[in-house]
């Protein structure tokens, strides 16, 4: 009887105590998401992980600073790390500039500890805004079901639904472009037979038809001017190839694309013959001065045949703003096409050193290209250079910069190769790209399996995005209410 | 006609248990190709972020339950079993619901599974408004136990709001009944401050929820998860809110008829026999399709070519699918003009940008080899689907070519999710272990057979560039072993020659 008194004891203490007789593996840990050697901010969610060793009954888990004391340990049942918000960020404040380890210590089934080499994370005393915005989808073809517009708590786990598309029967949306990082000033592009441009300005919206006899289509890719007159817009027929073989599966070419600047106090569009051409110009972006419009320009080629062999190269032309009006001189600052690369979505750093941007073997539609990688224009010295840290095998795309230039936020497929998850960077006084890490996540791997859906055009704010319901609604409700562009 | 408990209790064992055996029989000989089109459409599993994302929006218990019902409709037999349980009842509470509200029975209660049949046969039609109405009832009849006025607001009042909240805005039908007892039977004092009281809460539930949730006010009103397009509410489901007081009127004039209770359910079941018939009628060139997409998707190409033989197919995709069971057996080349054809359109359908349409093109693409077409076809069938529910059969598609195309990741991903649910699990827990070991898949003789036939060199195509009869002859041209492409481009290559020899109009084939 008493042997099996003991034995229920054991049973009992089993796991469930601090570690004991732990056994140094000196291996790394299998663990998901990978924040092995990652520079984050000091504001950010817990990095919860998810351990993916064989046999893992419990865990134990410390953070130790940079003088290896242990600053807290917690023990967890399963597999999932879960922090206390409060305790992560006074320890992420109180080790601002240093690097803290991540200790794991796992409890097998068999009730043995085994702890694993420590995961460094360097706390950069950058803070990152509060919020990023994407838009959610599944990773389809043509129709989809659900998609919306939604604002994460980067400092939390909160999500907020900004639209959806159960609001806006059932309507596709995206290219959501909000002026310096703050919502009160923001535009959001409704596709559809009802579809068009909703502008908020100072807080007031607006719905526009963004389609007029002189655009080739509808409103597309939008970039503020950094006062708030103007917004840089491209104009895109927009259409998609399909695969045979195995991995790839879908390409994306313009048939048609143009740049224009929309002036929101006149509601009347801006153009210039020589950014109006025949030619494919694509993604403009204000500099931060507001006195250069960026844009991607490749010459014209009979596309679909020739789509494989557009490349873009990087332009700008001066702006006035005062005036409204559009340089003539257009100056080409960044060309791979020697070395067979296309350049896309150029996105100037808000303190106006870099141009981040995407490189790609052809085309300008990075998400559908697993070879496309994030490289940097550093407008000072005039060269431009891939983020290697921050790239991964498979696509990165819509990439965009938090408003002190310090972080970078991109949407990478590289969890599988076919779904968009939010991977945040850090940009060194060097221009260096940090390790990309995933947008935190509790349970990460429960969700990551569950997710269906990709996450793409992020985009960082330093306030909550609100939009008035009853205004988007007017898409549908009163359709012709819309005023056009003129 | 007063009965006895005793006579009462007979009566009900006996009249629901034919109707159980008459909706099993149903379900099983004529309705199982809609009961597997409805599951199709709405994977169901089992983790806490699924069934939390339910009861975060109104009507969440219903939902839960419509849902729960409708996975067994994956197979024929448990589908029909499940589907004429929940029908039974449903009936079942209307039944104590009327008895409740008139101390008598009704033949007319009959009309409820009747016209939930009906509208079931709406092709954007839950399961979950079954659940809905049976939840509304039986919260109806759990109220008529409160013995005292005080109770019985107070518990009108509660389910107002939280029956708004779990069953959705059929809680309505909840508040009506409640209310009719109040007026009529109970008679209480400030009866008519309290229904208004209930009525404002109910409204008020939906347009709070409105103000909180990314909804549109008419679908806070007539139901998230009802339909899987709430866009239009269909008129059947306005007269089955009004079912319950049908059968109350019914009841209570009954007995001037002068006929035994076996008569009466007996003209009850008649008639709601010939409304089913009836309709059923009408929606046959549909039913037919879902009767042989059931059995593609079982692989029983026989049954649709002797579904083909017996009715002629009636419809365009049931074309494509006759076609591609033909070409499945290998009878394609010599037995298609013998069948009411379209052309190349009984070959390949357009894809209309909706899940229906979609499903014959993944088939007949998968079967060919044309895999990343398929996969497209496959993940529109699922993403068309308006009420943005996954769909577990799509899901499933897309693992396998992902398997064959070698994306594991993915592959993986689709797996882990249908691991979640019951029906699909054997077959998730199969296509996990063959990523763990790859040569497993060249080994599967499906798998390993599409892999040998499918595309061997990666190209860019559109339907701009790349015609359906190139994409047949480049498949049957790079691997002798397709013989299902060799004789679609064949018969492609006839069809096209001799359109108008061997096309009827569309009319024949309607």
């Amino acid at each position: 009887m008493k042997y099996i008194l003991l034995l229920g004891i054991l049973l009992l203490a089993s796991c469930q105590n601090t570690p004991y007789d732990v056994r140094d593996t000196g291996k790394e840990v299998k663990a998901f998401p990978d924040y092995e050697d990652v520079t984050i901010p000091y504001n950010v969610a817990p990095l919860d992980i998810s351990v993916e060793e064989d046999d893992t009954k419990s865990i134990s888990v410390e953070i130790c600073n940079h003088e290896n004391v242990t600053l807290l340990t917690k023990l967890w049942n399963g597999r999932d790390t879960h922090w206390d918000i409060k305790e992560w960020h006074k320890i992420l404040e109180d080790c601002k500039g240093q690097t803290i380890q991540i200790v794991v210590t796992i409890c097998k089934n068999n009730g043995e500890w085994e702890r694993y080499n420590p995961i460094n994370i360097h706390v950069s005393a950058d803070a990152i805004d509060q919020y990023v915005t994407y838009r959610r989808i599944a990773p389809a073809y043509e129709t989809f079901s659900a998609v919306g517009i939604y604002q994460r708590d980067i400092t939390t786990f909160d999500e907020y639904t900004v639209t959806d598309c159960n609001e806006l029967q059932y309507s596709c949306m995206n290219c959501h472009a909000t002026r310096n990082g703050d919502s009160e000033d923001m535009i959001l592009h409704v596709r559809g037979p009802h579809g068009g441009k909703n502008k908020k300005k100072g807080g007031k919206q607006k719905n526009y038809n963004t389609k007029t006899d002189y655009n080739i289509n509808a409103f597309a890719y939008a970039y503020w001017h950094p006062e708030g007159r103007y917004i840089a817009f491209s104009t895109n027929t927009t259409r998609q190839l399909f695969h045979a073989g195995e991995h790839d599966r879908i390409d994306v070419f313009d048939g048609a694309s143009d740049v224009q600047v929309f002036d929101t106090e006149t509601d009347s569009v801006l153009s210039a013959p020589h950014i109006h051409t025949k030619h494919f110009e694509n993604f403009p972006a204000f500099s931060p001065c507001g006195k250069w419009l960026y844009y991607v320009h490749a010459d014209s080629l009979p596309v679909p045949q020739k789509q494989d062999s557009l490349r873009y190269v990087l332009c700008k032309v001066s702006f006035d703003a005062n005036e409204g009006r559009i340089g003539e001189d257009i100056d080409i600052i960044a060309d791979k096409r020697a070395e067979g690369l296309s350049l896309s979505i150029p996105r100037p750093s808000p303190d106006g050193r870099y141009i981040m941007i995407s490189s790609l073997k052809y085309g300008n539609f990075p998400v559908w290209h697993p070879a496309s990688d994030l490289w940097m224009y550093d407008i000072q010295r005039d060269t431009l250079y891939a983020l290697e840290k921050a790239n991964s095998p498979y696509a990165e795309a819509y990439h965009n910069w938090s408003s002190n230039s310090k972080w970078a936020v991109v949407a990478s497929r590289r969890t599988d190769g076919l779904h968009t998850r939010l991977c945040i960077f850090h940009i060194d006084e060097k221009g260096e790209a940090g390790k990309a890490f995933l947008l935190p996540q509790r349970t990460p791997r429960e969700t990551e399996d569950n997710d269906l859906r990709s996450y793409n055009c992020p985009e960082f704010e330093v306030n909550r995005m609100i939009l008035d319901k009853g205004d988007l609604m007017k898409f549908y409700d009163k359709p012709l209410d819309r005023e056009s562009v003129h | 006609m007063k009965l006895g408990w005793r006579e009462k209790k007979n009566q009900t064992v006996v009249v629901s248990s034919i109707l159980y055996a008459g909706l099993f029989v149903y379900f099983y000989y004529f309705f199982f190709g809609h009961l597997q089109f409805l599951e199709q459409y709405q994977l169901m599993i089992y983790t806490p972020e699924y069934i939390g994302d339910m009861f975060s929006r109104p009507g969440g218990l219903s939902d839960f339950i419509g849902r729960f019902f409708t996975q067994f409709c994956y197979a024929r037999l448990t589908g029909a079993l499940a589907i004429a349980l929940l029908l039974t009842i449903n009936f079942l509470s209307t039944l104590y619901t009327t008895q409740r509200l008139t101390g008598r029975e009704s033949c007319a209660t009959l009309l409820m599974p009747a016209c939930m049949i009906v509208f079931l046969m709406n092709e954007y039609a839950q399961v979950s408004f079954i659940a809905a109405i049976t939840l509304a009832e039986a919260l109806y009849l759990f109220l008529t136990l409160a013995k005292k006025s005080s109770w019985y607001y107070a518990l009108l009042i509660l389910f107002s709001g939280i029956g708004y909240w779990l069953i959705g805005p059929a809680d309505i039908l909840f508040i009506t009944l409640a209310i009719t007892e109040l007026l009529f039977i109970r008679k209480y004092n400030n009866r008519f401050i309290f229904s208004a009281i209930a009525i404002a809460v109910h409204f008020g539930a939906a347009v709070t929820v409105y103000r909180l949730l990314p909804y549109r006010l008419h679908t806070m009103l007539t139901g998230v998860d009802y339909l899987r397009y709430s866009a239009e509410t269909p008129l059947i489901m306005w007269i089955i809110y009004l079912i319950p007081f049908v059968a109350c009127t019914h009841a209570i004039y009954r007995k001037r008829l002068k006929i035994t209770w076996q008569w009466d359910w007996l003209i009850g079941l008649a008639v709601s026999s010939c409304i089913v018939t009836i309709l059923h009628r009408e929606s046959s060139t549909s039913e037919q399709f879902k009767q042989m997409d059931y059995w593609v998707r079982c692989g029983r190409w026989d049954k649709v070519i002797r579904i083909g033989e017996k009715e002629g197919p009636r419809s365009q995709l049931a074309l494509v699918y006759l076609n591609l069971a033909l070409g499945m057996e290998g009878q394609l080349t010599n037995r298609y003009p013998q069948f009411p054809q379209l052309g190349t359109r009984g070959l390949l359908n357009d894809w209309k940008r909706d899940c229906i349409s979609a499903l014959p093109l993944a088939e007949v693409m998968y079967r060919v080899g044309n895999m990343n077409t398929a996969l497209r076809y496959s993940m529109e069938a699922m993403e068309a689907n308006s009420d943005m529910e996954k769909s577990g059969r799509a899901l499933e598609r897309m693992a396998e070519i992902n398997l064959i195309n070698r994306d594991y990741a993915v592959a993986r991903k689709y797996c882990m999710i249908l691991r979640q649910s019951i029906f699909y699990r054997d077959k998730a827990e199969k296509m996990l272990a063959m990523i763990k070991k790859p040569e497993l898949i060249d080994q599967h003789p499906e798998y390993g057979y599409m892999r040998k036939v499918r595309y061997n060199e990666d190209f860019i195509f559109n339907k701009y560039k790349f015609h359906p009869e190139e994409a047949l002859k480049h498949l049957a041209m790079q691997n002798p072993e397709n013989r299902l492409a060799r004789d679609y481009y064949i018969v492609w290559q006839e069809m096209a020659r001799n359109e108008n020899r061997v096309c009827v109009d569309d009319e024949q084939v309607r």
